[in-house]
C-alpha cells in the first residue's frame, strides 16, 4: 500500500511536501493520535498516523507539544462581504448573490483565518426574507474565483421578527425601503410562502429564465437547500411547517431555542447551526425567550446533527471559543470539536475534501498550543490547501 | 429567588453585632495570589476574617466545615470597574459630579447575583463613559436587599471620561474639561462663601482625598490624562481603551495604575506590511512594571467572567499569576482596599470563591462563595442555574 503511494507520488512528482511532526493530532474522523504525523504532499493531507513514511525532500516542522486539528469551519457568517450583507431593495432577493459582494482583501478574512477559521458558509444577513444565495469559501485566496468552493451553496431565508423590524405598511407618499412589506411574523411566513408560489407558476414577478426563478424551482425540487434563520421555537416550528408544505430542504441557523423541538428537527433530519448561548444574561432573564446554556447537548442526544456557529456578535473570530463553552455546559469534548469541523462540512457539503484529517482531503489544518478545549490554548499556525496562511509574528 | 433570599438573609447578619462564627474549608488547594499556592490547605475564618491559612490546622470545634477536597480555593474576584448594576450608568449633562451610583445601584438587578455565580465578591459600580465628569463610584458587595447593606467604600472615585459626546470634537471636550477643573480650583481658593455640597465632590477630587477613574478610549488620551493629573494634582487611575497599552512607556513614567479594557485580544491592521495583527493589552503593561486590573464590563461573552479574561491574557502569554493577581489582589489595591481585601491572607476579610478546578479552566465552575465569612452562594442551590442547565453527572 505505501509503496503503491510511494509510486503514485513519483509519477505524479513532488512538488510541495510538508510533513507535521511529533504531534498530537486530533483527527476528528477517528481516534486521536497522541503524538504522530501529518503528511501533507501539494496541498492534500497524503498521510496521518503515529508513524507515516516521510516522502523525499519534504519540509519537517517539529510540532513537540503541540495540538494538530482541522481547520474550523464557520457555517454561518458574513465573512469577507464588503459592505452591508443586506440587500434592503426587496424582502424576496433570491436572484441575488453573496459571492458578488466577496471580497479577498478583507481584513475580516485576514482576522478569521489567524483564530483558525480555513472555511466558511458565507450569506446575506437576515433582513431579508429571502435575503439572496449563499457560497461556501475558503478564507484564502487573491481572487474570488480562488476562494468560492460552492457559488449557490444555498438560498438563504430568515423566519422570525428579523425581516419585518422596522417596516411600516405604505400610507400613500413615496415607497421607501422601510415601507416594504411584511410588517409582522404572519406576513413574514406568507412572503416566504408567496415567493415559492410564485415562482411555480411564474407569475407576477417572475419571467422565464429569471435566475432567482430558477433558484426557487431548484429549492423545490429538493436540489438546493434553503438556509433558515430562526431563532425562536415559534420561528422554528413555522420554518418546519414552510418546508412540510413545500417540500423544501432546508437547514436552519442560529436557533436559541432549538432545544424546544429538538425531536420535531431530528425526525425530520433538519440540520441546525447553533448560535450557542455562553453569557451569564441567560440565566434568570425573565424577558419571555427561553434560553439555554446547554441546547447543543440535548440537540445532539436528540439525533440532530448540530453544528456550533461564533457566540455573541456572530464573529467568526470566537469560533474556536466555543468548543470551550459547549464543554463547560456538558457537551462531550469530541462532539464539541466535531460540531466547528466535520459536521458543518457535512452540512456544507464540502465534507470530501475538508473536516477532519484524513488522507485525500485538503490540507486544512490548525496548529494549536494545547487543548482545543481549553481558552488558554492559542492558535499558532494555520494551513490551508498546504500553505501556511497564518504564522505568529515573534514580536508578539 | 432563592439565591436573592440566601443573600438577603446573608445580608442581614453582615453588618450585625460583632459575631464569632467560625468557618473551615478543609483540604482544598488553595491559591492565596499574594503567595505561592498550598495544596491540601485548610483556611480558617472567624467573625468574617481569615484566621489561619495553612496545613495541618486544627479545626475549632464550633467551626462550620466546608469539605475542599478537590477543590480549588481563590480569594474572591474583584470587579475593578462596572458601569452595570444601575438603572443607566451616563448622566446626560456632561459634568455632572455631584451624582454618585449610590443613588443609583439596584440591589435587586440579577446583575449582582450573576456576579456571584463568577464568583466576584467586590465590584466598583461606576457611572458611565459617555459623560465627562460622570459622578462618584461606589465599591460595594454582590449581597443585599438595600444599597447601604452592600456597601463597602461610598463615593470611592470620580469618573471622569475623555471620550467626547457625538458631536463634540475632541479639543472642545478637553477645554471643556480643563474649564470645568479651572474654575473648581479657583472656587476651593474662595474661602468666604458658603459651603455648597454640590461642590464637595469636586473639592475632595482637587484636594487628592478622592481618586478619579479617568477613561482614555485612544492611547492619545492618555497623555492628556496625565497631564491634567499633574496640572491639577489628581490622584488619577487609567480606565484605558484596547490600545491604551501604547502609552506604557508614558505611563509608566508616572507608575499610574490602569484597568485594562475588557476586550483584551483584537486585531488591527498593520499599514506598511498589509497585514492584520492580533494586540493583546495586557503584555507592554505588564513589562513596564504597572499595576494592572482587568475588567468584563461590555464583554460580549458575558459581565462577570473575570476568569475568562483572565484565561484570555494566559493565551496571549501574561503568566497565570499575573493574570489572577489582576483579577483579585492588583484590583484591590487600585481601590484602595489592599490590606483588607483581594488575597487569602490572614486577617483580611474572608471573600473566597471555592472552585470545583483550575480558576482558568473553562470547565470550572464556582461552588460556594463567602463573602465576609458568610456563604453567600451556594451553586447546588443555584435553582436558576439548574433551570438553563443540566447538571451532568
Amino acid at each position: 500500500m505505501i509503496a503503491l503511494a510511494a509510486a503514485l507520488l513519483l509519477g505524479l512528482q513532488v512538488e510541495d511536501a510538508t510533513v507535521l511532526t511529533k504531534a498530537r493530532i486530533i483527527t476528528v474522523s477517528g481516534e486521536e493520535i497522541p503524538e504522530g504525523s501529518v503528511v501533507v504532499v501539494n496541498g492534500r493531507i497524503q498521510q496521518v498516523g503515529a508513524t507515516v513514511d516521510v516522502p523525499q525532500g519534504a519540509k519537517i516542522v517539529v510540532l513537540a507539544g503541540k495540538t494538530v486539528i482541522p481547520g474550523l469551519i464557520d457555517g454561518g457568517c458574513t465573512l469577507g462581504v464588503a459592505g452591508p450583507a443586506n440587500e434592503d431593495g426587496d424582502e424576496v432577493a433570491p436572484q441575488v448573490r453573496i459571492a458578488d459582494s466577496l471580497d479577498p482583501r478583507s481584513p475580516d478574512l485576514a482576522r478569521a483565518r489567524g483564530c483558525g477559521v480555513t472555511a466558511a458558509f458565507v450569506e446575506p444577513g437576515n433582513r431579508g426574507v429571502i435575503g439572496g444565495t449563499a457560497a461556501v469559501i475558503r478564507t484564502s485566496g487573491t481572487s474570488r474565483a480562488a476562494m468560492i468552493l460552492r457559488e449557490d451553496a444555498a438560498i438563504k431565508a430568515a423566519i422570525g421578527p428579523g425581516p419585518s423590524q422596522g417596516n411600516y405598511p405604505p400610507r400613500g407618499g413615496a415607497a421607501t425601503f422601510f415601507a416594504r412589506r411584511p410588517t409582522t411574523r404572519m406576513g413574514v411566513a406568507w412572503e416566504f410562502k408567496k415567493a415559492f408560489f410564485d415562482a411555480r407558476r411564474g407569475g407576477e414577478r417572475h419571467s422565464e429564465g429569471d435566475p432567482g426563478r430558477e433558484r426557487l424551482l431548484l429549492a423545490l425540487a429538493g436540489k438546493l437547500p434553503v438556509r433558515i434563520a430562526a431563532s425562536r421555537g415559534t420561528d422554528l416550528e413555522t420554518a418546519m411547517q414552510l418546508a412540510d408544505e413545500l417540500g423544501l430542504t432546508i437547514v436552519i441557523e442560529e436557533a436559541q431555542e432549538a432545544h424546544l423541538h429538538a425531536e420535531a428537527l431530528a425526525k425530520r433530519k433538519i440540520p441546525v447551526l447553533l448560535r450557542p448561548s455562553v453569557g451569564a444574561a441567560v440565566i434568570g432573564v425573565n424577558d419571555g425567550t427561553d434560553l439555554r446554556l446547554d441546547t447543543f447537548g440535548i440537540l445532539i442526544r436528540a439525533g440532530v446533527r448540530t453544528a456550533l456557529l461564533a457566540p455573541g456578535e456572530q464573529r467568526s473570530e470566537g469560533l474556536l471559543s466555543s468548543v470551550a463553552f459547549a464543554v463547560r455546559y456538558g457537551a462531550d469534548r469530541r462532539a464539541a470539536l466535531r460540531a466547528v469541523t466535520l459536521t458543518p462540512a457535512e452540512i456544507l457539503g464540502v465534507s470530501d475534501r475538508m473536516g477532519s484529517l484524513d488522507a485525500g482531503k485538503d490540507a486544512d489544518l490548525v496548529v494549536l498550543s494545547g487543548d482545543p478545549a481549553d481558552l488558554t490554548s492559542r492558535v499558532e499556525r494555520v494551513m490551508i490547501g498546504g500553505r501556511w496562511v497564518s504564522e505568529e509574528r515573534a514580536d508578539r | 429567588m432563592k439565591v436573592l433570599w440566601a443573600a438577603a438573609l446573608a445580608a442581614l447578619s453582615l453588618g450585625a453585632a460583632p459575631d464569632d462564627t467560625a468557618v473551615a474549608i478543609k483540604g482544598a488547594r488553595v491559591i492565596p495570589v499574594s503567595g505561592p499556592e498550598i495544596d491540601g490547605a485548610t483556611i480558617l475564618i472567624r467573625g468574617g476574617r481569615i484566621e489561619a491559612v495553612g496545613k495541618d490546622l486544627e479545626i475549632p470545634w464550633d467551626a462550620r466545615v466546608i469539605d475542599g477536597a478537590k477543590k480549588v480555593v481563590v480569594p474572591g474576584f474583584v470587579e475593578v470597574h462596572t458601569t452595570r448594576g444601575t438603572d443607566r450608568p451616563n448622566e446626560r449633562i456632561a459634568s455632572v459630579p455631584f451624582v454618585s451610583t449610590f443613588d443609583s445601584i439596584n440591589p435587586v438587578d440579577p446583575f449582582y447575583e450573576d456576579a456571584l455565580r463568577q464568583g466576584i465578591t467586590t465590584l466598583c459600580v461606576m457611572p458611565g463613559n459617555d459623560t465627562m465628569i460622570g459622578g462618584q463610584g461606589c465599591v460595594v458587595r454582590p449581597v443585599g436587599v438595600t444599597t447601604e447593606s452592600m456597601m463597602i467604600v461610598r463615593n470611592a472615585a470620580m469618573k471622569i471620561s475623555l471620550r467626547p459626546r457625538p458631536g463634540v470634537s475632541r479639543m472642545a471636550h478637553l477645554a471643556a474639561l480643563r474649564k470645568e477643573l479651572h474654575e473648581a480650583s479657583e472656587a476651593l481658593k474662595d474661602k468666604k462663601g458658603e459651603p455648597d455640597p454640590r461642590r464637595e465632590p469636586m473639592s475632595r477630587l482637587l484636594k487628592g482625598l478622592l481618586p478619579a477613574f479617568v477613561y482614555c478610549p485612544t492611547a492619545s488620551d492618555v497623555h492628556r490624562a496625565l497631564e491634567l493629573a499633574d496640572a491639577y494634582k489628581l490622584k488619577v487611575k487609567l480606565v484605558l481603551g484596547r490600545d491604551g497599552w501604547k502609552a506604557a512607556g508614558e505611563i509608566a513614567k508616572k507608575g499610574v495604575e490602569v484597568i485594562l479594557d475588557p476586550e483584551l485580544e483584537y486585531w488591527e491592521s498593520d499599514e506598511e506590511k498589509h497585514e492584520e495583527v492580533r494586540r493583546f493589552g495586557g503584555d507592554a503593561i505588564a513589562k513596564a512594571g504597572l499595576k494592572f486590573a482587568l475588567q468584563t464590563d461590555g464583554m460580549p461573552y458575558g459581565t462577570s467572567y473575570l476568569w475568562y479574561q483572565a484565561a484570555t491574557a494566559v493565551r496571549n502569554g501574561l503568566s497565570r499569576a499575573e493574570a489572577l493577581r489582576a483579577a483579585t489582589l492588583s484590583p484591590a489595591e487600585i481601590l484602595g482596599l489592599g490590606a483588607r481585601i483581594g488575597s487569602i491572607d490572614k486577617g483580611k476579610d474572608a471573600n473566597l470563591a471555592v472552585l470545583t478546578g483550575d480558576p482558568l479552566d473553562a470547565q470550572t465552575w464556582v461552588e460556594t462563595v463567602l463573602v465576609e465569612g458568610k456563604v453567600v452562594y451556594e451553586r447546588s442551590k443555584d435553582e436558576k442555574l439548574k433551570r438553563v442547565l443540566e447538571v451532568k453527572k
